[in-house]
């Protein structure tokens, strides 16, 4: 399988179940990045456009005091309860959104080429390198947009998980030969 | 047929390969290079359609894009396409053209007698002749387009596919001939990502037909190959061959068309596009368009045979077909002696070199003399004759003036005629992007003047003509728009270039003909059948302005556009005026370039790609349930469940009675969710709701009213307190993002001070509505937690607990009238707890019931839905929801509206119910409801029906209505007159069932 997933040029895969938090909190009070930053177990990406990964958990920047968070399926109430509890004296919202969003990722050395035929950002690997997160347009579904090593993962709601997966298979038609 | 007419060596044509074609159903032969035009010349067809208005026969014009007259029907079935210039169609095994505009064929054609009764038909006929009577132009109409267009549409759906791109770049190259190349190899050498389109098949453009010039002493097509290598090697590269820039927008975004497939013929790549629409978004644009050679305007000028000079070079250099025999040449300009000599090379005869200027000195002239051509100075061509191909024409001398023959003119014998006016620059691009265009008095062209947008022209689209020019302009314009993207380089060095000299000379804009000019056929638009006399009558008749000229002779429309004609109806034009060129303008270029089709413009969003389609986590136990689904926004929703034999009426009744007598289930997960968090939370809600917050109890639900800052009702819905400073709001479904961002708005910008945070968990839950006396029962027998008696857990109240084993929260609320609980579980546990409920809820006889039985019992109840009750012009008092405003709040959004002189006026429309006379009578939504009956409209309205239903529970019609003074009116008749009958309705409170509230608290 990951053999066949190397000789593709663009490979499409449906991510499988895993934690999703939306955090959101004051990026400009330093005790409420420490305390976020001590959860995480790296530093609360506080420039735009960017993520960070920590051992438990990748935090996407969102916005200037909104980050999805990603986790393991199997992290995710504790990663919440924790993050809760070292913000309980600060104003802040951790909310649970694992089921809200489907992530799909797609991998390969077409991925960008795949995905520029439906998002208008710049996807060359000048402008748009590893760790870089936008939240955009992917033809008519709004996505938050990652790009990892191997290409790219992008969350969708839920309910256009099915629109998502119907276009990127038919703009993967190309590179399937 | 087999390629009578091609030349015995020579082309860039692949010999060793032959192609078959069919025209008009004539099997012909080609080679792989060839265009189907030049396919056809090679083939010894000239004549390849008839003309727009009169139907002139018509032959190949140009070797370009610019074609006005070789437009072809392609393909068959749901593939063909009308109207595809020859010029640019690629040559593939088992092509199959038609020619247009013709009946019953192209040789034999009714439609020509338009040509003999053109002088009954100038300029502005049509608005001149179909004016009387007024009504009988739907008539009229109707056989003038049957005789007008020239291809045809096919019936049924496209069968190709068509793919968008989008792509940014440092520098994007439009046009890949000397300029192009040059500039894109400057700018690629400096390290920026440059993206280079042709609309050809292969780059290189006029040097492909060039063969006399030399680049660094090789052939100048030896250097397009390196060139094209080196770009083609190049990572930050792009080279999109068989693709034109067709539209320049704001901030340097530029629309171009890809032919990925179409050179191949149909079914060839399957996993491809047939064309792909690029979308570019450049820091820099190097413009490298190059120039249109200008027809010159004589007599009898659009024979089959007559073409332009330098598209006559390329069909013997590049093609290596041959055209005719016997060659005449009509030039004001040396580049038509180029062609001569081209030509003679070729071994086809030149009879003639007609220059209209006196003394030509130039080494093209020279050498067309010491080729002992026959060269006749100072002389026009003033008719010509050969009724499906040209055969001869008729010289004069042209007097000093230039605009009469003196003494009479002579006959030549031809089967081929070049003609060379100049060259125009293609600017259409340059004006797109809104640059102002300078006049050159010197050889009367438009250049490139004052831009607006990061761009910059070279080569002959910026007005230069040599090919030394444009390489030197293609470098510098590459290397400086490298740099203005950010990328340093030094100057490129330049290159040696051996080529005949060239020079720009003086426009001639009409040669004088034989005959008076209304009775010439002197063309200036080929497409369009547009004569010098045509314009001069549109002058004369008052038209000024260049715009008005062109709508009225339809000069310059067309699918060319008016490419090849212009400049030349605006000479015509300023001179009958006797005003100068830049003083009467120029019409302004639009996109795009050259027509492009409507799939590539429609890419892939078509058929379940048009739009997404959203579904609620149960959708599929709902399909699965026989479900008839119903479009609210993207959302698909439930709409009812019929059971075998049931109508709508029928089911829908069906659910409506279960969910008052026993139990019924909605899935409504499609409700907006927002999850409001902060210490501010509880005065942020009070805020943006009419009533109360501060003081709702943890665990507690209420019901909202939201406004715009007008006072009109935007939205409505439950929210409840699950803490101190945690709220889960809940909106309608068409408004969720809408209220989110909204919502999200006030707190960013007008108060920064409120401590709240919100998130949208419209799609981690999924709501499941029970609904019925049963539905307590039916609770209980699925939570062991959570303690269901009526005193426990009351009406609008949230209890969290497990319900078929999941974590779920719980709220009492009703959108029915009925005992009701909402049931909110994780979105990917959804199914499974509505399958546990149905279960459950089969010794209660559980009822699933969708959105049309929704509707008729909240209807029942009164309970408006926002956007069907409501339409941006309704406040609270007009629906009759005074309760739900504080009236001691200081504040919240929309109160001060609401104390507007309009807001509190006497007749404003008022929520009422209505109902009719018979009881099964069921109103139409949106009939309108008057007092007074008249025999036809206009009659005055008091409002329209909102909602409108059978009511089981009533066993009669009910109706909702918004009524201008309606709550006044309470207890009267009125009508609502349809088409075929008047409805008699008595106007009654809202509120039709359970008026007291009592069953949602039992």
């Amino acid at each position: 399988m990951a053999e066949m997933m190397q000789d593709t040029p663009a490979a499409i895969a449906a991510l499988p179940e895993s934690g999703k938090l939306i955090l959101r909190a004051d990026a400009d009070n330093a005790d409420i990045r420490a305390a976020i930053g001590g959860v995480l177990t790296a530093p609360l990406p506080v420039e735009p456009l960017t993520s960070m990964a920590g051992d438990k958990a990748t935090a996407l920047w969102l916005g200037p005091d909104e980050w999805l968070l990603l986790c393991a399926e199997a992290d995710r109430a504790g990663l919440q309860q924790a993050l809760e509890t070292a913000l309980a004296s600060q104003h802040a919202s951790v909310v649970d959104v694992s089921d809200s969003y489907q992530g799909f990722s797609v991998t390969g050395p077409k991925a960008a080429d795949l995905l520029s035929k439906g998002c208008a950002i710049d996807l060359h690997p000048v402008a748009f390198g590893e760790g870089k997160v936008v939240r955009t347009l992917l033809a008519k579904a709004d996505i938050t947009l990652l790009r990892i090593e191997a290409g790219f993962q992008l969350y969708v709601l839920r309910s256009f998980a099915e629109y998502t997966r119907l276009w990127l298979d038919d703009a993967g038609r190309e590179y399937r030969g | 047929m087999n390629q009578s007419h091609r030349l015995p060596a020579g082309g860039r044509i692949d010999r060793s390969r032959s192609l078959s074609f069919t025209f008009d159903g004539a099997r012909y032969s080609g080679h792989p290079g060839d265009t189907l035009a030049s396919a056809l010349i090679a083939n010894g067809v000239h004549l390849v359609g008839r003309s727009f208005k009169y139907h002139r026969p018509r032959g190949i014009l140009t070797a370009g894009s610019e074609e006005p007259n070789a437009l072809i029907q392609l393909g068959l079935g749901n593939r063909t396409e009308p109207n595809i210039r020859a010029t640019q169609i690629e040559l593939y095994d088992g092509l199959v053209a038609a020619s247009q505009n013709r009946f019953p064929s192209l040789e034999f054609d009714l439609g020509a007698v338009n040509d003999t009764l053109s002088p009954l038909i100038p300029a502005g006929f049509y608005y001149k002749t179909f004016m009387w009577p007024q009504r009988g132009w739907m008539t009229y109409e109707r056989a003038i387009r049957r005789m007008a267009g020239l291809g045809r549409a096919p019936d049924g759906p496209d069968p190709d596919r068509y793919e968008y791109r989008h792509a940014h770049c440092d520098v994007l190259v439009a046009g890949g001939g000397a300029a192009g190349l040059a500039a894109a190899l400057a700018a690629g050498r400096a390290g920026a990502r440059v993206i280079i389109a042709d609309e050809q098949a292969e780059m290189g453009g006029w040097l492909l037909s060039e063969g006399e010039t030399e680049i660094s002493a090789k052939p100048a097509v030896d250097w397009v190959g390196k060139a094209v290598t080196e770009l083609a090697g190049m990572e930050n590269v792009t080279l999109l061959r068989r693709t034109t820039a067709f539209g320049y927008y704001d901030q340097n975004w530029l629309g171009l068309v890809e032919r990925v497939t179409d050179h191949l013929g149909p079914y060839a790549a399957d996993h491809l596009p047939r064309q792909r629409l690029w979308q570019v978004r450049a820091k820099q644009v190097v413009l490298a368009t190059g120039a249109i050679e200008r027809p010159l305007v004589f007599a009898q000028n659009d024979r089959p045979g007559i073409m332009l000079a330098a598209s006559l070079r390329s069909y013997i250099a590049r093609y290596g077909a041959r055209p005719g025999k016997a060659l005449v040449v009509f030039t004001n300009n040396d580049s038509g002696y180029r062609t001569a000599l081209v030509a003679h090379q070729a071994g086809i005869g030149v009879t003639a070199i007609i220059d209209t200027r006196m003394g030509a000195v130039g080494p093209l002239p020279q050498a067309a003399r010491a080729a002992g051509l026959r060269i006749y100075e100072g002389h026009a061509i003033i008719a010509t004759s050969g009724r499906l191909r040209v055969d001869g024409v008729r010289l004069g001398k042209l007097a000093a003036s230039g605009d009469r023959i003196e003494g009479s003119g002579f006959g030549i014998s031809c089967d081929l005629v070049a003609m060379s006016g100049g060259w125009n620059p293609n600017v259409s691009l340059f004006s797109q992007s809104r640059g102002k265009l300078d006049f050159r008095a010197e050889d009367g062209v438009f250049v490139p003047g004052q831009s607006f947008q990061p761009l910059r022209s070279a080569g002959t689209c910026n007005g230069v003509l040599s090919t030394a020019e444009c390489l030197a302009e293609g470098l510098a314009a590459g290397a400086e728009a490298a740099r203005e993207a950010g990328f340093a380089n030094r100057k490129p060095a330049g290159l040696k270039v051996t080529e005949p000299e060239c020079p720009a000379a003086a426009p001639f804009w009409l040669a004088p003909p034989e005959k008076p000019l209304a009775r010439a056929k002197c063309f200036v638009d080929f497409q369009n059948d547009v004569t010098a006399a045509d314009l001069k009558l549109a002058v004369r008749e008052g038209f000024q302005s260049v715009e008005h000229v062109k709508r009225y002779t339809t000069t310059g429309m067309g699918t060319d556009q008016g490419r090849t004609s212009n400049v030349n109806a605006l000479a015509i034009v300023s001179a009958t005026l006797g005003q100068d060129i830049p003083a009467v303008g120029t019409t302004t270029f639009r996109p795009p370039y050259t027509p492009t089709s409507f799939g590539a413009i429609a890419g892939r969003n078509i058929g379940a790609l048009f739009d997404p389609v959203r579904r609620t986590p149960i959708h599929d136990w709902h399909a699965a349930h026989g479900a008839k689904f119903e479009n609210v926004g993207q959302w698909v929703r439930a709409w009812y469940y019929p059971k075998p034999g049931e109508d709508m009426h029928a089911a829908v009744n069906r659910e409506v009675k279960a969910a008052r007598t026993g139990v019924g289930i909605l899935d409504a997960s499609t409700l907006g969710k927002i999850e409001v968090k902060g210490p501010d939370a509880a005065e942020f809600l009070n805020r943006v709701y009419t009533n109360s917050w501060l003081k709702l109890g943890i665990g507690k639900a209420r019901y909202g009213l939201m406004l715009g800052e007008d006072g009109m009702v935007r939205d409505d819905g439950v929210t409840v307190r699950l803490g101190e400073d945690r709220f889960l709001m809940s909106t309608t479904t068409g408004n969720a993002a809408t209220v989110m961002t909204s919502l999200e708005d006030y707190l960013q910008t007008e108060w920064p001070e409120l401590k709240v945070y919100l998130t949208s968990v419209t799609e981690q839950y999924a709501t499941l509505t029970i609904n019925g006396p049963k539905s307590r029962e039916l609770l209980a027998a699925l939570t062991d937690d959570i303690d269901t008696g009526n005193e426990a857990f009351p009406h609008m109240s949230l209890r969290e607990g497990n319900v078929a084993g999941v974590p779920a929260r719980v709220i009492r609320i009703s959108f029915t009238g009925e005992l009701s609980y909402e049931i909110n579980v994780r979105a990917s546990q959804g199914k499974a707890v509505w399958e546990a409920l149905m279960k459950a809820g089969e010794p209660f006889g559980i009822t699933p019931y969708g959105t049309e039985a929704m509707h008729v019992l909240r209807a029942e109840k009164g309970f408006i839905i926002v956007g069907q009750e409501t339409d941006g012009s309704m406040t609270p008092g007009d629906l009759g929801m005074d309760w739900i405003v504080s009236k001691v709040k200081p504040d919240f959004v929309g109160k001060r509206s609401l104390a507007r002189s309009d807001t509190v006026r006497e007749g404003r429309k008022q929520l009422v119910g209505l109902l009719t006379e018979d009881r099964k009578e069921v109103l139409e939504e949106g009939a309108h409801v008057v007092e007074t009956v008249l025999d036809k409209p206009p009659m005055a309205m008091l409002g329209h029906v909102t909602s409108s239903y059978y009511s089981p529970n009533l066993e009669r019609s009910i109706a909702l209505a918004v009524l201008k003074g309606g709550r006044s009116l309470i207890g009267k008749t009125l009508s609502v007159p349809m088409p075929d009958k008047v409805i008699r309705v008595t106007v009654t409170e809202p509120v039709f069932f359970d008026p007291k509230g009592e069953r949602a608290n039992g």
